[in-house]
């Protein structure tokens, strides 16, 4: 039977027909793959949520670390902060100048 | 054959009814069960933009965002509102009768309980883990610096429909840069909810707001705002001011006002705290105006230096007296004297000597009447009287700064011209305008006019530092350096006279006279220590000049 239909295909078709078979073969594979695909990425909601969730998450830690630098560095914390280590506000600067002079009152 | 007939009709009968909903369903009622649908499958969300920060000069934030949170309560959640309302109105700090008032109202699914709450708040009542208590998060301003330079800032409010809207300073000049354009998402999920990678997504990126670079020196501003807390204390003011000037570039440097507000809790601030004195305020600006009515009678050669005035006596001006400010009258004075001594009557010669007209035209050069164009929300700009309502007197007046208002912000600048070699320039608060993508739009300077010529700046330069080195406030002055300013006392009319006892001590100057890297208005309203601007502005000025020569490395020359 199966050389009977071997030979029927080799009488009956044609090279046209050949190609329509070989296209409507591909447009199979294809819809099947399209299948695949969309079934294992139809349930890639989870990581997406995932994702999505982590990069917010990391955002948050952004922001809070940036709100903690500016707060550390703000002018008036580090006032604050250099008063506590002893630090004072020099009242008089000394300049150096090129003509030194003879002697130099330090008060 | 009538039994075959039937059953037919009875099909084609059951057909049409069956055809009949179907049309109703897919077309009478089809767009509302499309929303319908789409609510269950569709999932969209607002995106907020996120506000543009405030930078000082080196990059660092004054005004910046943090996450705070709406809590809220959900009354039919509740299980137990007695220990609800105890554990929220104590970690809140609120009325507890006020809470019970929200949750006790009938029918509804959610209610506010506090906005802008901060997340160290926001965890101690998520770890009490209380049955019908929400959390939403929401976007609020952060100062890392305090309420420094609260009224140049500005806050940010609800406008009528509950968004965000910027007010006063920087905040409300700048609300559309600073406020960005929200987007949105709309995504197709599934039965669990879940977002559906090869379903429809609509996602219009939400656009942040643009950031601010200011022209603002951090260090500047916490010299002005120590100096001048100092200063209100010392000479027991109601209210003072201070503002500092890149006269090259009219960068504003620093600008502090008290009293003062925290931007962070405006709603707790009187209103009338708000508005920045440096543009909003106006004030008879007194003897510091001299400087600039002698810089117009130089620059039109109707005077010069050494030109002489005899003072003997008060100078009848139509039914009025000027007298000095101390009654002391010191014969020949040159032009230079006359500043020195803050002579009223000499500067009247000086102004007879410029003429009405003129004084008005060097008025409006020197930005007097009109709106200075700084980019500040609330400025206010006082007409100036045309010249056909200027008597006499008027003129006599003006000349020594009285019965002529002006906002500080307008003599700032008009002295800046005199340190500027006779340019007037165009007072700048913003830098740099900032984008999300890193481009940047520069605010750079811009020369409006040249006012006087640059030998005339010059020679009045010379003028005011002998005034600082020889008038009334020598004694404050730093040694070895050379400041050009003026000291000025005004009265302040008060119901068509003026007060004889309330005054505003000023003083204005620029230093290094020879290379000015600053000019710098300072301003006491009612001064209780002394009425004399001589003996509270100008130290005042002195002691913050110094400090910012140290800032600057700018030694002196003796």
């Amino acid at each position: 039977m199966n050389r009977t239909r071997k030979r029927y295909f080799k009488t009956q078709t044609t090279p046209r027909s050949r190609w329509m078979w070989l296209a409507g073969s591909v447009v199979v594979v294809l819809l099947l793959i399209q299948v695949i695909v969309s079934n294992r990425l139809a349930t890639s909601g989870h990581d997406i949520t995932r994702i999505e969730q982590e990069i917010q998450t990391v955002n948050e830690e952004n922001q809070l670390y940036a709100e903690k630098i500016a707060s550390a560095s703000a002018l008036m914390a580090i006032a604050d902060k250099a008063k506590q280590l002893g630090f004072v506000t020099p009242v008089n600067p000394i300049f150096l100048t090129r003509d030194l002079p003879v002697a130099l009152n330090l008060q | 054959m009538k039994r075959q007939t039937l059953v037919l009709l009875m099909f084609l009968g059951g057909f049409l009814l069956v055809a009949a909903k179907l049309f109703y369903w897919q077309v009478i009622v089809s767009e509302r069960l499309v929303e319908a649908a789409r609510d269950q499958y569709f999932f969209s969300l607002n995106l907020p933009p996120a506000r543009g920060k405030i930078l000082a000069s080196d990059g660092s934030p004054m005004v910046t965002n943090k996450t705070a949170y709406l809590v809220y309560g959900e009354p039919k959640q509740i299980s137990d509102r007695n220990i609800f309302v105890n554990k929220v109105t104590e970690t809140l700090k609120l009325s507890k009768e006020d809470l019970i008032q929200k949750l006790a109202q009938a029918n509804i699914v959610w209610v506010s309980i506090a906005h802008r709450v901060d997340e160290g708040k926001a965890q101690e009542l998520k770890s009490m883990s209380l049955p019908g208590l929400g959390f939403e998060k929401e976007a609020v301003r952060f100062y890392p610096e305090g309420s420094m330079a609260a009224q140049l800032m500005g806050f940010v409010g609800s406008d009528t429909n509950g968004q965000d809207k910027g007010y006063f300073g920087l905040e409300g000049f700048y609300d559309r840069a600073l406020k960005g354009k929200p987007g949105s998402l709309l995504q197709e999920k599934d039965a669990q909810g879940l977002p559906l990678l090869l379903g429809t997504e609509k996602r219009i990126p939400a656009e942040n707001g643009q950031d601010l670079e200011l022209y603002l020196d951090r260090s500047v501003q916490l010299i002005l705002e120590n100096r001048l807390q100092a200063g209100l204390q010392k000479y027991g003011a109601k209210a003072a001011m201070v503002a500092v000037m890149d006269p090259k570039t009219g960068g504003i440097l620093g600008t502090a006002a008290l009293p003062k507000y925290a931007p962070a809790e405006f709603n707790k601030a009187s209103p009338q705290s708000f508005p920045n004195p440096l543009v909003a305020n106006t004030y008879e600006p007194g003897s510091t105006f001299k400087a600039l009515v002698m810089a117009a009678a130089l620059n039109e050669k109707v005077v010069k230096p050494e030109t002489k005035y005899n003072e003997t006596g008060p100078v009848p001006v139509g039914e009025y007296l000027i007298r000095t400010w101390n009654s002391e009258y010191h014969g020949d004075l040159t032009m230079t004297q006359v500043l020195e001594k803050s002579s009223n009557p000499g500067m009247v010669f000086v102004g007879q000597k410029l003429g009405k007209d003129k004084m008005l035209d060097y008025l409006n050069k020197f930005g007097f009447g009109q709106k200075s164009g700084i980019d500040l929300e609330e400025e206010a700009a006082p007409g100036l009287r045309s010249a056909d309502d200027w008597k006499e007197i008027d003129l006599a007046t003006a000349s020594f700064g009285q019965g002529i208002a002006v906002t500080p912000i307008q003599m700032l600048r008009a002295v800046g011209v005199l340190s500027n070699q006779g340019k007037l320039m165009q007072p700048l608060v913003v830098k740099k305008i900032i984008d999300v993508n890193g481009k940047v739009i520069e605010n750079k300077p811009r020369l409006l006019s040249e006012v006087i010529k640059p030998a005339t700046a010059q020679i009045i330069t010379e003028m005011l530092i002998a005034a600082v080195d020889n008038g009334e406030a020598k004694w404050a002055k730093p040694k070895g350096y050379r400041i050009a300013g003026k000291t000025g006392t005004a009265q302040i009319a008060v119901s068509g006279h003026y007060d004889d006892k309330k005054t505003i001590a000023s003083f204005v100057g620029y230093a290094p006279a020879d290379d000015p890297k600053f000019v710098m208005l300072v301003l006491l309203q009612e001064p209780t220590s002394s009425p004399w601007g001589s003996e509270t502005a100008a130290p005042l000025f002195f002691d913050i000049a110094k400090d910012l020569f140290a800032y600057y490395s700018i030694s002196p020359k003796d």
